[in-house]
């Protein structure tokens, strides 16, 4: 079972069984939830203890599962453990805050739930009765809003309206049936603009109570967010309100981006969630025209979904699509808004594109100032090779090591990895291509053989 | 009688020594007190440089060797020094009168019939001399004081015009800096139009920055040559001796925090070369109220010869006259001296009053611009290195561009400005401690610094 596994990454890394790694997938599930129901409950008038720094996932690692459905991936994550009491799925969530890595080279104080930004992802099926605890280690009042979930006005979380806030240190219990399924998202409904620029939010599935249709062998769950995190500082700026400078994927940044791992003939869904400030993302996927399958507000009916590259995922939203993984390779898969694939750019400076190498200033400076390099003149690119030291805790347009070389993107961005055959979905390195399949350099033969003159 | 003659002879005699070498006591005092020695130039021999200050202009001057060279070579000095002789001047009309000597004859067809000759002395004013020397042995010791807590003064000056140069050449090199910071903002702002990235109005606010920046270094540049004049001046060099330089650099004078306040105040007024001259001019006035008091009581008495030689034969006999002081009494004079006894007075309690206070000021503004120069050494230069430091990682970062990099430069050099300022401070406040611990009289705070044509110039207290 899955007590040997690590809780919410019970399926990946696994071992590939003798029946193929799928059955192996239902063994998944997730951890107990155990002791951790022993809830912290604080007297009138005790002090609060600090919030604590978590730095991974608390809780006992066993819990009950779930074989009525095929667990999602969550990459760089995980999903909330539960357990059953009397026909009752049971959860723990702890609002606290998280010392969160984006990508090596860059981690903040920021707010999650469970020890994690995302918090984990909400795994049900459809008809499912949940009581989800809610456990406030936040210095400040929280409330968790189900989104997406039809459910009685009393449990749908909106702090003042349907609820008071959750104070510092108490726990609230949440207790609604889940109906339809589809993708869906938690988050808090109390000091929204704080708290989710601060990283609370998570991914809520529901799962179909019998398969039907589309029955996906790989279910990845990723949700959108965008952060400012100032250069050299190491807690994000919920005030900002547009000069978003850390785009993340699962709140990981690339190369931080663990990659969807597929095999070749897999049916592959994807549900993407947006809890961005105020930015929405077109999700454009490499080497793959997919069906835009359904939205928040339910499935999309078979004859209203179209193909597309690229999903937009408003803010306040969620997609997912679905195809087959039928074209091997190391498939980019990232927004397609080119400042979302950067990582902790300065939007405040001096444009030095096209500026002459070796200007009289650049002598001047040099003498002015010890240490200083000419920067940005041929482009962005040259950045992230030029070594030069940076502000203490930042990554600021550095992308992550590639096939070949240095891919320079950051932000919203991460591979979609689809091979012929697999031993486990762990990361299986680079595509090795098909020889004669690989964008090479030119040779003068060639080029004068086709009458190319460069 | 006789006797009386030889005893008025001797008196007289007595009173006839030379005074001479006055001034060498001038040196002597000053050379004890502070290690400066200022020796008396013939005028006419002035145009030509001493040899020792030749030899010294030869290097780089520091504040010691401005210091000789002034003591040397400056005529404003060597006037000070002149003025000793004004008061040997006064030793010597304090001699003997001299005899006066009368002839009487009487005319009788062609001959003379009857001569009378007599010679008389004031015998009063003779008495009078013994104290009137003292009375102006003491001026003399007073205006030797006084000439030497001015060669000490001097040598002050000297000091501080030398470091407010050297305070002055550095802050021209910082604005130059700064104007580079500028110019190179400027300089990139045309690099960008030219690749198409900036506006002109970006370009023409950077230049417009550069421009006025080069005003500052233009005046900075005056003050420096200001500066220099000044100390060309109490150098005592005329224009054959303009193309002297001064050491480079503008450390923190060595020699550790003064002594405190009532061990300086002390050392002060001890040393005090004014207090010291003010107490023999005290000297001065009361052997001169002595000597009115002899007047009055002996207003005029004449004693003398007297020979008369009628139808060929002589006789002799002594003359005496003598007024009796019934009316006069010479008391104008003696409530004159008196009073002036008494203004000395005062005037010695108000010195040694203004002596201390000068003391405890020095120290004072030693301790605040000590701890000036510390707090921009330790504490605001780190602080904007660190700006600028973390600026270039910004920089590096592209999260800030070469404008803002050039303006961390610019806040530090403006710092380093800062600190020009205070270092000067403490060398003038360290200049002056050594002063009053020699004996001398540093100038109140906010008043002159410079003594002279230095102090005409328009000179420089550091309030730049
Ligand atoms: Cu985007």
């Amino acid at each position: 079972m899955a007590d040997t596994e690590e809780p919410g990454r019970v399926d990946e890394p696994e071992t590939k069984g003798e029946k193929g790694l799928k059955r192996r997938d239902f063994l998944g599930g997730a951890a107990a939830i155990g002791a951790a129901l022993a809830l912290e409950q604080r007297a009138e008038g005790q002090p609060r203890a600090t919030p604590r720094r978590v730095h991974a996932t608390e809780g006992p690692a066993s819990g009950d599962t779930d074989d009525r459905y095929r667990p999602v991936v969550t990459p760089n994550g995980a999903s909330l453990p539960f357990r059953w009491v009397d026909g009752v799925k049971v959860m723990h969530l702890k609002a606290e805050p998280v010392d969160h890595e984006f990508t090596e080279g860059l981690r903040a104080e920021c707010w999650g739930y469970n020890g994690s930004t995302p918090g984990p992802t909400i795994e049900a099926v459809e008809g499912d009765r949940l009581r989800i605890y809610v456990t406030n280690g936040l210095d400040e009042p929280t409330t968790v809003h189900w989104h997406g979930i039809l459910l009685e006005a009393g449990m749908d979380g909106v702090g003042g309206l349907t609820q008071r806030p959750i104070p510092s240190g108490a726990t609230f219990r949440y207790e609604f049936t889940v109906g339809e399924p589809g993708t869906f998202m938690y988050h808090p409904h109390w000091d929204e603009m704080t708290q989710m620029a601060m990283g609370m939010m998570g991914m809520f599935v529901v799962h179909p109570r019998r398969p039907r249709g589309f029955v996906p062998d790989r279910d990845f769950a990723i949700m959108l967010s965008e952060w400012n995190v100032p250069i050299g500082a190491a807690r994000p700026n919920p005030f900002e309100m547009a000069d978003f400078n850390v785009l993340t994927m699962n709140s990981k940044a690339f190369p931080g981006t663990d990659p969807l791992v597929a095999q070749l003939g897999d049916k592959v869904r994807m549900r993407f969630g947006n809890l961005s400030g105020i930015d929405n993302h077109p999700i454009h996927l490499h080497g793959y025209s997919f069906r835009i399958a359904g939205s928040d507000g339910g499935a999309f009916p078979p004859s209203a979904q179209q193909p597309h590259t690229t999903v937009l995922v408003p803010t306040g939203s969620t997609r997912w699509v679905e195809l087959e993984a039928n074209a091997p390779g190391d498939w980019a898969m990232h927004c397609h808004m080119t400042h979302h694939i950067m990582n902790q750019m300065g939007h405040g400076v001096p444009n030095m594109v096209g500026v002459e190498d070796q200007a009289s200033f650049d002598r001047r400076l040099r003498r002015l100032v010890p240490g200083y390099m000419p920067m940005g003149r041929d482009g962005m690119a040259e950045m992230g090779e030029m070594e030069m030291p940076q502000p203490a805790n930042s990554i600021p347009m550095r992308g992550g090591p590639g096939a070949f070389g240095r891919i320079d993107m950051g932000g919203m961005f991460t591979i979609f990895k689809v091979r012929e055959s697999l031993d486990s979905y762990a990361d299986p390195g680079w595509y090795e291509h098909p020889e004669d399949t690989l964008a090479r350099p030119a040779t003068a033969a060639e080029l004068r053989a086709d009458g190319i003159e460069v | 009688m006789r006797c009386d003659l030889a005893l008025l002879a001797g008196l007289a005699l007595a009173s006839c020594t030379t005074p001479q070498a006055a001034t060498r006591d001038v040196a002597g005092l000053t050379v004890a007190r502070s290690g400066v020695e200022a020796p008396r130039r013939d005028p006419g021999r002035m145009d030509e440089l001493h040899p020792a200050v030749a030899e010294r202009l030869r290097e780089p001057l520091d504040a010691d060797g401005a210091v000789s060279i002034a003591l040397r070579q400056s005529p404003e000095l060597q006037a000070r020094l002149a003025q000793v002789d004004l008061a040997v001047a006064e030793l010597w009309s304090a001699r003997p009168p001299n005899p006066e000597v009368e002839m009487e004859a009487l005319m009788d067809g062609g001959q003379a019939s009857v001569l009378e000759v007599g010679a008389v002395m004031d015998i009063g004013a003779l008495l009078r001399m013994p104290l009137m020397r003292r009375a102006a042995q003491a001026q003399l010791d007073s205006a030797e004081l006084e000439a030497a807590a001015d060669v000490l003064r001097y040598a002050y000056d000297t000091r501080v015009a030398f470091h407010r140069y050297q305070a002055d050449l550095q802050l021209v090199e910082l604005y130059r800096a700064a104007m580079e910071t500028f110019l190179a903002a400027w300089e990139a702002a045309e690099s960008m139009a030219e690749a198409g990235n900036l506006r002109q109005l970006d370009v023409a606010q950077n230049r417009a920055a550069y421009e006025r920046s080069r005003i500052d270094v233009a005046q900075a540049e005056l003050r420096a040559l200001m500066s220099r004049e000044q100390l060309q001046v109490l150098l005592g060099l005329d224009g054959r001796q303009t193309d002297w330089a001064v050491i480079d650099g503008f450390e923190a004078p060595g020699g550790g925090e003064p002594p405190p306040a009532p061990a300086l105040e002390r050392t002060a007024v001890d040393h005090s070369l004014v207090l010291n001259a003010q107490q023999r001019t005290l000297v001065a006035w009361s052997r001169r109220v002595g000597v009115e008091r002899m007047r009055g009581a002996l207003p005029e008495a004449h004693a003398g010869l007297f020979a008369e030689r009628e139808e060929g034969e002589w006789s002799f006999g002594p003359a005496a006259g003598v007024a009796i002081p019934v009316f006069d009494q010479n008391q104008g004079a003696i409530g004159e001296t008196r009073a002036r006894l008494r203004i000395a007075q005062h005037e010695l309690l108000q010195k040694a009053i203004r002596i201390r206070s000068l003391a405890r000021r020095a120290r004072a503004t030693w301790l605040n611009a000590a701890e000036r120069v510390r707090f921009y050494d330790e504490t605001l230069l780190p602080a904007r290195a660190e700006v600028l430091e973390q600026t270039l990682l910004q920089y590096n970062a592209m999260n800030v561009g070469v404008f803002q990099l050039l303006q961390a430069r610019r806040a530090v050099i403006d710092a380093a400005r800062e600190r020009v300022e205070a270092m000067f401070d403490l060398w003038r406040a360290s200049a002056q401690v050594e002063l009053v611990v020699a004996g001398g009289e540093p100038p109140a705070m906010g008043g002159p610094d410079m003594s002279g044509e230095a102090m005409n110039a328009g000179g420089g207290d550091g309030g730049h």
